[in-house]
């Protein structure tokens, strides 16, 4: 196999000179302007990972940033209503939606859950260090304009309506709706 | 002994926000409605116990395009003067 390199053509006019302010990446090709802002694809229903997706959320948004977050799988449970209904359209989701009945203030820690205990300890040393809990971090949230998005599928295979979730959910929608908004965002983030 | 602390030349606030005792986001919560709630060229000072705003302060100031025009730390409580550069 032979190669033949193009010689590198000798510089002829002067370049002007670099402005500093540029974004080194503009004219990149394989790279398209990115505005500032962020998403979160919230995947886990645990009380602990939710609270880092929120506390990043609310950081950004108190930035200045736009912010969505994308509720989907254990997710959900974030923003299902604590009294939604436990009867589904068919025996196996009733089972599910009895045995995880979801809401903001029920989930359990990713480790040291102990039946339930951990949450509540780790709510009374949160409420010491004056740390909102989920609930009170999705209230913020919302009230700073984050964008909360249902992912539809997953509310399928989980049983769930749209009116088994808190009210205010900006849109109900899939991937598509998540990565047009990704692609356009420069922090992209899966909890 | 005594420890002299050199008076420092603080910047003037005109609004305070006290978030002692308050861990991260909520410093930065704060502070940000204060910043909103102020005209351009106003200053805001927050105080904050949690040493994460040593470093959070800047950065916020960073994202946000506000301006740090004073700093200082008594102890454990942090001081930050920031001046609103834009609506």
């Amino acid at each position: 196999m032979t190669a033949t390199l193009s010689p590198q053509p000798a510089p002829t006019a002067t370049l002007p000179p670099p402005d500093p302010t540029a974004d080194p990446r503009a004219d990149a090709p394989h790279t398209r302007p990115t505005q500032e802002g962020v998403t979160i694809v919230v995947f886990s229903g645990d009380f602990d990972r939710v609270q880092a997706a929120f506390n990043i959320a609310i950081g950004a948004a108190s930035s200045g940033m736009p912010v969505t977050m994308f509720f989907t799988f254990w997710g959900l449970d974030v923003i299902t209503r604590p009294d939604a209904r436990r009867l589904g359209r068919d025996p196996l989701r009733t089972a599910f939606r009895w045995l995880k009945p979801g809401g903001a203030r029920r989930l359990p820690l990713s480790r040291f859950n102990f039946l339930g205990l951990g949450p509540v300890l780790m709510r009374r040393l949160m409420g010491e260090f004056k740390m909102p809990t989920v609930d009170e971090m999705l209230e913020l949230a919302r009230s700073l304009g984050v964008k909360i998005v249902a992912c539809t599928i997953t509310m399928g295979v989980m049983g769930l309506g749209e009116s088994d979730l808190i009210e205010g959910v900006d849109s109900f929608a899939g991937v598509a709706t998540y990565l047009n908004d990704a692609r356009s965002r420069s922090v992209n983030l899966f909890i | 002994m005594t420890v002299q602390r050199p008076a420092p030349a603080l910047p003037r606030a005109d609004v305070l926000v006290d978030a002692s005792g308050f861990l991260c986001p909520m410093p930065i919560v704060k502070l940000a409605q204060a910043v909103a709630s102020v005209e351009v060229g106003q200053v805001v000072e927050v105080v904050a116990t949690d040493p994460g705003i040593l470093a959070d302060a800047p950065a916020w100031a960073a994202m946000s395009g506000h301006d740090i025009i004073g700093a200082w730390s008594d102890a454990d409580r942090h001081h930050f003067w920031f001046r609103k550069l834009h609506a």
